[in-house]
């Protein structure tokens, strides 16, 4: 399966990629994956999902699975069967589990192989930095000006999410 | 043989008890081993190899909640364990690795502590055959604080004073004289240090530890419900139970009955059941039953919720339910309250990590909480006869509250999220189908929050009977003479702050400033004297009578504010951080301890008193003088809003829909 992220982006298959940009751009990119195989897709994420809680109401359904420790992340990607992965990093995973952002990069490598697998992030911490040594590919987009219809939609990014409360 | 401490060794377990009359000691060999298990175990051959040949590993069949699992049995340590789980690129699935030693050998020995063999675990009568004594510093447990007079409470009082070396040589033969085997000892985890310190600086012996070593817990900083909370470092003597009376939750809940039966209940010993929390209790508890049949321990939590679709997963992703009341006054009031609505739900319903997707098979959850629900509510109706069982019930109350939220907690060994959900979702049903239960009877239903209702009307108790025989669970009753329910700032009902009479003239509140942590002591009483005035009258005419009393109270102290002894302004709360990115209070508490030397950690209780609210300059309650007049007036004025809004509601009529014949029976 050959995905565009945007025109400048072309993904291939049997990639481990991360993106890096802000979180609007973020659920943009996950509704659009979901338009393109929402039964292919599985979306993995942790427990306070800060791109899930935005997705169009009309977004297509997808399939989720959380994780809420490294390990469990580890175990979610074994068994996944599906024909797409999203993974929106969580870093809270390995906060008492450093060790774990190699291994869960190269599980995430190694499971590309059969699924592409995007890992969405808002911005760099030190479990990325560690998982980027195994990705494939890293595309960060930097923050620009945010379009004023976007303007309140930031305001509302600014807060932890705290329940998983779908549409706007 | 009383088992009340253990500890681990090199090679074993040694632990203290009463034998006769007298303490003895026992140290046995215990080498406890660990299992693991590999999905494709070929593909480890010479890591497997190599265990065996270093190790002794052999392959085993060890029984998990799920069921029987096919692995290999290691007697090594966790770093072999580690080790392990590197190699195999976290593939392993490791059992039992960090189960502490003493509470996997009592476990396995069919024994545990503070009780006698053969004695049940699950009851509130037992005997507790421990000297003891009570020893008391008398100085705030700071850095700069001298020792410079202890009292010890035994058989008689004896008080030492004068230098650090005297008291010290009093206090420490006082100790070895009197040997006792518990030490009740506020602020003993600050002091036992300082204590330490200074023996080794004179050449004291140290006679705290029977066995002449100390077993040290660190400091540590924790989230809990929200919250940062703190645990300052302990110096545990051998031998002895220390409990810090006034640091240890369990100890402030339950006094030493409770600590007592937390420890029997969970296998860990008295000196550790002192300093958990309840979270860390009922893990224990739910480990320590989880070896006594055998099954082995999870190392790492890594059995996630199923896939699921987004509606699905929203549909499923919520608390408890409420229902939001009418901001106003209201009479005749009956509340109704679920006993141990979540654990129930747990027992009753089966729901355990492994029965989410094979509801056939009887869970281990609901098993093991069986035992604890069935004694916390025998505890419950005993204490009515027997007040002294209110503390233990009170600790088991605590370890059932956390018990639910341990199943959503991502560590918890025998925890996973589904059950969290399918008890909040099953809780939401019982409170919907009592809600609906009432409005049949034509009650009216003033408020619900997640596992209790505010009902009005005629017939409470058959509404009562009925919602425990629908629901199969039981509820506790409390009638209200009147009762208020606060707005939020947007003047609808606060779900969480009221107020009210019971029928036996107690005031009963939550929510309001009186009962915040932080509120300051001078607030509090202000609020807790309006509130002991209102308690007396038993309805609206009443309220309207003794208005001009109340205040008259209310001026009292906002006259009396400037003349307010600073302590009794401070303020208390736990630090989050100790850097705060924008300019508050808390940030400026931190600093003003800092500036005076006190080493502050995240999690702690500090107490400040506001000099300037505008320049955010503030004191340490100790060291407080002049206060801002204006910001304390403002929460004198916050105070008298929430009980004034009582006198609105009867002035402005704002409760309209009280029957004349609306009495609950």
């Amino acid at each position: 399966m050959d995905v565009k992220l945007r025109p400048l982006f072309a993904m291939t298959k049997e990639a481990f990629c991360m993106v890096i940009a802000p979180e609007h751009l973020l659920v943009s990119v996950l509704e659009w994956f979901a338009r393109e195989d929402g039964a292919g897709l599985l979306c993995i994420c942790g427990n306070f999902s800060r791109v899930l809680s935005r997705l169009d109401r009309c977004c297509p359904a997808f399939h989720v699975r959380r994780a809420f420790t490294a390990h469990q992340l580890l175990g979610i990607l074994e068994e996944a069967e599906c024909r797409l992965i999203v993974l929106e990093h969580d870093p809270t995973l390995y906060d008492d589990a450093p060790d774990l952002a190699l291994p869960v990069a190269l599980a995430c490598a190694d499971r590309a192989r059969n699924a592409p697998l995007f890992l969405l992030a808002p911005r760099t911490d030190p479990a990325l930095r560690r998982m980027a040594r195994g990705a494939h590919r890293i595309v960060c987009v930097e923050q620009g000006e945010v379009p004023a219809r976007r303007a309140s939609l930031r305001a509302l990014l600014v807060r932890d999410q705290q329940t998983l409360d779908w549409g706007r | 043989m009383w088992i009340f401490d253990a500890r681990a060794t090199g090679d074993g377990v040694e632990f203290w008890c009463r034998e006769q009359g007298s303490v003895r000691h026992h140290a046995v060999e215990y080498t406890p081993c660990f299992s693991f298990s590999l999905s494709d175990p070929h593909l480890y051959c010479g890591m497997l190899d190599a265990v065996e040949e270093r190790f002794g590993a052999a392959e085993c069949t060890f029984e998990t909640v799920y069921g029987p699992v096919d692995g290999y049995r290691v007697c090594a340590g966790h770093r072999v364990a580690e080790a392990i789980e590197r190699e195999t690129r976290y593939a392993a699935r490791l059992y039992n690795v960090d189960v502490r030693r003493e509470q996997r050998y009592f476990a396995e020995s069919g024994l545990f502590p503070c009780a006698y063999p053969g004695e049940p675990r699950f009851t509130a009568a037992f005997e507790v055959p421990l000297t003891s004594v009570r020893i008391t510093v008398d100085a705030p447990p700071r850095q700069s604080s001298p020792i410079s007079q202890v009292t010890v409470e035994h058989e008689r009082v004896e008080t030492f004073s004068g230098s650090a070396r005297t008291v010290l040589t009093g206090l420490l033969e006082c100790v070895e004289v009197c040997d006792p085997d518990l030490i009740l000892f506020p602020h003993a985890d600050f002091w036992m240090h300082r204590i330490a310190e200074q023996a080794e600086e004179f050449g004291l012996p140290m006679p705290f530890s029977r066995s002449g070593r100390f077993r040290s817990l660190g400091s540590r900083s924790y989230w809990s419900y929200g919250r940062r909370e703190y645990r300052p470092a302990a110096l545990i003597p051998d031998g002895r139970m220390l409990i810090d009376t006034d640091q240890s939750f369990v100890y402030r809940e339950g006094g030493l009955r409770g600590v007592l039966v937390a420890s029997r209940i969970t296998g860990l010993v008295p000196n550790l059941a002192a300093r958990y929390t309840p979270g860390t209790l009922i893990s224990a508890y739910e480990v320590g039953e989880a070896l006594r049949r055998g099954i082995a321990v999870p190392f790492r939590k890594w059995d996630a919720e199923g896939l699921r679709g987004c509606a699905e997963l929203r549909a499923a992703d919520r608390g408890g339910m409420i229902f939001q009341p009418d901001a106003a006054l209201h009479v005749r009031v009956a509340q109704i309250d679920f006993t141990s609505l979540y654990p129930t739900i747990i027992v009753h319903h089966n729901l355990s990590p492994e029965t989410v997707h094979a509801p056939g098979r009887k869970g281990f959850l609901p098993e093991v909480l069986e035992s604890l629900l069935a004694f916390r509510i025998a505890t419950k109706q005993q204490k009515t006869l027997d007040p002294s069982c209110a503390g233990i019930d009170r600790i088991l109350k605590w370890m059932l509250v956390t018990c639910f939220g341990y199943t959503g907690y991502k560590n918890a060994r025998f925890g996973q999220i589904e059950v969290h959900e399918r008890i909040t979702g099953t809780a939401r049903e019982i409170l919907l189908r009592s809600k609906g239960i009432a409005e049949e009877m034509g009650l009216s239903v003033l408020h619900g929050i997640v596992d209790c209702l505010w009902v009005q009307g005629s017939g409470v108790a058959e509404f009562k009977r009925r919602v425990e025989e629908a629901t199969g669970i039981l509820t506790e009753r409390e009638d209200y003479d009147w009762i208020v329910f606060l707005p939020q700032t947007d003047g609808s009902g606060a779900y969480n702050r009221y107020y009210g009479r019971l029928s036996g003239g107690e005031v009963k509140a939550r929510g309001i400033l009186a009962r915040r942590r932080d509120t300051p002591a001078y607030i509090k009483m202000m609020q807790r004297d309006l509130l002991a005035a209102m308690g007396e009258a038993k309805g609206p005419a009443d309220l309207l009578g003794i208005e001009d009393r109340v205040r008259g109270i209310y001026r009292r102290y906002r006259e009396g504010l400037t003349r307010a002894d600073p302590e009794d302004l401070a303020i208390r709360r736990r630090i989050s951080r100790l850097t705060y990115a924008g300019n508050c209070m808390g940030g400026a508490a931190v600093r003003a301890l800092q500036r005076r030397g006190v080493e502050v950690a995240p999690g702690m209780e500090v107490g400040y008193v506001v000099r300037d609210a505008a320049r955010l300059v503030v004191d340490p309650a100790w060291d407080a003088g002049t206060i801002d007049a204006r910001y304390y007036g403002a929460l004198v004025e916050k105070a008298w809003e929430e009980v004034a809004f009582a006198f609105r509601c009867l002035h402005e009529n704002y409760n309209a829909a009280i029957p004349a014949n609306s009495v609950n029976t």
